[in-house]
């Protein structure tokens, strides 16, 4: 329906965003939600933080997937992206003394601006290429950091107190878990409205096929940077989560290596599924504390290494066994 | 004038590494199209198991040569095992599984060697070389005979050996290739094969410098990667002169910007450049099939 229009996209189209009958939607939504409201209330301490940075990294990873799944191209500086809202965010809190939901949200569109200017090369590259053009930012932002030490507080990075829950009786970490939640539903509805509108199925087919898509209409250049510039507003948007959950930030810690576990995320969860987002951002959350549980009676040497052996294993047989991810094994297996 | 040459000249020495680690993601790239993040850590391995050997005894140059069999065996496993599988899947698969590799063979490393940084010998001590108010030292001159002898050997073998014609058919376009005889899979295997072998060379020229550990490659492979996209994804001549390009351009950018955005500085102009040359310096003018 999309970019079926010429015989060589409806040959080469790969699945669009699963889509669901709207009032099979509203109704499973409407349980998740309520599911989503109690869980935090039954789990443990850690528990809840864990779930919190689940749902952080699910709508950094979301942003990703809506860029590389939907519009095709390919970022492995969005977990620089991620660091510039969670400093933007920390920043405005610490320095400027911002409400934190207000800090959060102008990280995201800071980080959306950074990038609209990562996406200008886009324009021109794809592939490696542009991977290899988006590399700079995840390489250069720690340098940046440390030459600006006056804004990002240098090596040390910046801290800030924890905030309280405005509703009583909940621990830390429950709210961090209710916060980070709430925010995470909002970015998946979002998501699914835009990718169901015209910026949605612009992106597909310019995915699909470039040429077919400006023939049709499609803008592009400008649909190709506005890619880049939304799904840096959900890296920004979970920067700004990270900030206030982790409370510090430092410049290590937004690596070329996050970025690259965002891309696993994507790839694990499944391409361009919006469930397929949370599923890989959960399963890679977890999989470590798994792997470190498992390692537990090993020798010391053995213990600190073999956690990061079974998270590639995993990897590998994932991509060797399900190609098209955890969400593909769900739309296999479920009932048609 | 002192400054710009002696930059010039230590940057095509380091820029050397950056060529021959971009040699190996040129060959992987253009047999098998997957961007192979793990290159870094394969060299890494290879360099523990020469080290091993020097550690027991055995002569630098023996234990050198030694380890390049060792390298292509372990290649091949590597395209046999895990890439193959995954070979006609969507490009971002075969970079998943790279990065799985990855974190495999760094593990791995960290539990039969340790994290600790292990001295390493080189054969090339002694005084330098002075030319014209540049200095060389003589790591850097090894450096850059070993890699112009890795591309003359290249040169000959893609130019002058059934092989060679072989992997180039096979690159270009599989399906004709196998119709006209070539075996395709055993082709593309011997991407990874060569590409192996050069990284494992390439990883002995950087631990004296940087010293052993498994994270040792990681600057090598960052830049290496950069010079191969600058010079052409699928050119191995474009992964040379990308390759001490970007060596040329960082060690620049340290002169004349400072070392505070010296990173910054020079990942910026590759992207200017880049910008100009979509498809790496090296490519042929980009076709759309409609």
């Amino acid at each position: 329906v999309i970019a079926g229009s010429t015989p060589t996209a409806a040959a080469n189209r790969k699945p669009g965003p699963v889509q669901a009958p709207a009032a099979a939607r509203i109704a499973a939504s409407a349980v998740g939600i309520a599911a989503l409201a109690i869980v935090p209330l039954l789990l443990p301490s850690f528990t809840n933080y864990l779930l919190a940075e689940v749902a952080m990294y699910a709508v950094v990873a979301l942003g990703l997937n809506i860029l590389t799944g939907c519009s095709g191209q390919i970022s492995v500086g969005q977990g620089a992206l991620l660091g510039i809202g969670a400093y933007v965010c920390m920043i405005l809190i610490v320095k400027v003394g911002w409400p934190y939901p207000l800090a959060m949200l102008a990280g995201g569109l800071v980080a959306s601006a950074a990038g609209l200017v990562l996406g200008i090369p886009a324009v021109r590259l794809s592939g490696p290429y542009l991977a290899g053009s988006t590399l700079v930012l995840a390489i250069s932002l720690p340098e940046l950091l440390l030459k600006f030490k006056d804004l990002s507080g240098g090596s040390i990075g910046l801290q800030m107190p924890q905030p309280a829950s405005p509703i009583p009786g909940l621990s830390q970490n429950q709210w961090y878990a209710y916060l980070a939640m709430a925010v995470a539903v909002v970015m998946f509805a979002l998501a699914s409205a835009i990718l169901r509108g015209r910026l949605g199925r612009a992106w597909l087919a310019l995915r699909d096929n470039e040429v077919a898509a400006a023939m049709m209409g499609v803008n592009v250049r400008l649909y190709k940077v506005l890619a880049f510039g939304f799904s840096a507003f959900y890296a920004g948007i979970g920067g700004g989560i990270y900030a206030v959950i982790v409370g510090s930030v430092a410049p290590g810690s937004f690596g070329l290596l996050v970025s690259i576990l965002l891309l696993a995320m994507i790839v694990i969860g499944g391409l361009s599924s919006i469930p397929g987002s949370l599923l890989g951002a959960a399963f890679l959350t977890f999989l470590p504390l798994w792997s470190q549980t498992l390692a537990k009676p090993l020798p010391q040497a053995v213990q600190l290494n073999i956690p990061w052996a079974i998270y590639g294993a995993l990897l590998i047989l994932t991509m060797i066994f399900f190609p098209s991810g955890l969400a593909g094994i769900y739309r296999r297996i479920r009932p048609v | 004038m002192d400054q710009l040459g002696q930059a010039i000249v230590s940057g095509i020495a380091t820029g050397s590494v950056y060529a021959i680690v971009a040699l190996a993601l040129v060959l992987i790239y253009r047999a098998t199209k997957v961007l192979n993040f793990a290159q870094g850590s394969m060299a890494m391995l290879t360099t523990y198991v020469d080290w091993t050997m020097i550690e027991h005894g055995v002569p630098f140059w023996l234990a050198f040569l030694a380890t390049l069999p060792a390298a292509a065996v372990f290649g091949l496993l590597i395209e046999r095992i895990v890439i193959r599988p995954v070979e006609d899947k969507p490009q971002l698969n075969g970079l998943i599984v790279t990065l799985g590799l990855l974190a495999i063979i760094n593990s791995a490393a960290g539990i039969i060697w340790g994290v600790d940084f292990q001295g390493f010998p080189t054969p090339f001590r002694g005084s330098g070389l002075k030319l014209a108010g540049t200095t060389l030292s003589r790591q850097e001159l090894g450096t850059i005979g070993i890699t112009l002898g890795i591309m003359l050997t290249l040169y000959l073998v893609f130019q002058h050996t059934r092989l060679g014609l072989a992997m180039r058919a096979a690159a270009t376009d599989p399906l004709v290739s196998r119709l006209l005889g070539v075996r395709v899979g055993g082709a593309l295997a011997m991407g990874w094969v060569l590409a192996t072998v050069v990284g494992a060379v390439a990883g002995m020229l950087v631990a004296p410098i940087v010293f052993l550990q498994p994270n040792m490659m990681d600057n090598a492979f960052i830049f290496g990667f950069t010079g191969a996209v600058l010079g052409g994804m699928e050119s191995l001549a474009g992964g040379v002169v990308g390759g001490l390009l970007v060596g040329v351009i960082y060690t620049l950018a340290g002169t004349y910007a400072g070392p505070e955005l010296q990173l910054f500085t020079a990942l910026i102009l590759i992207v200017v450049v880049l910008m100009v040359r979509p498809e790496g310096l090296f490519s042929k003018a980009p076709v759309r099939r409609v």
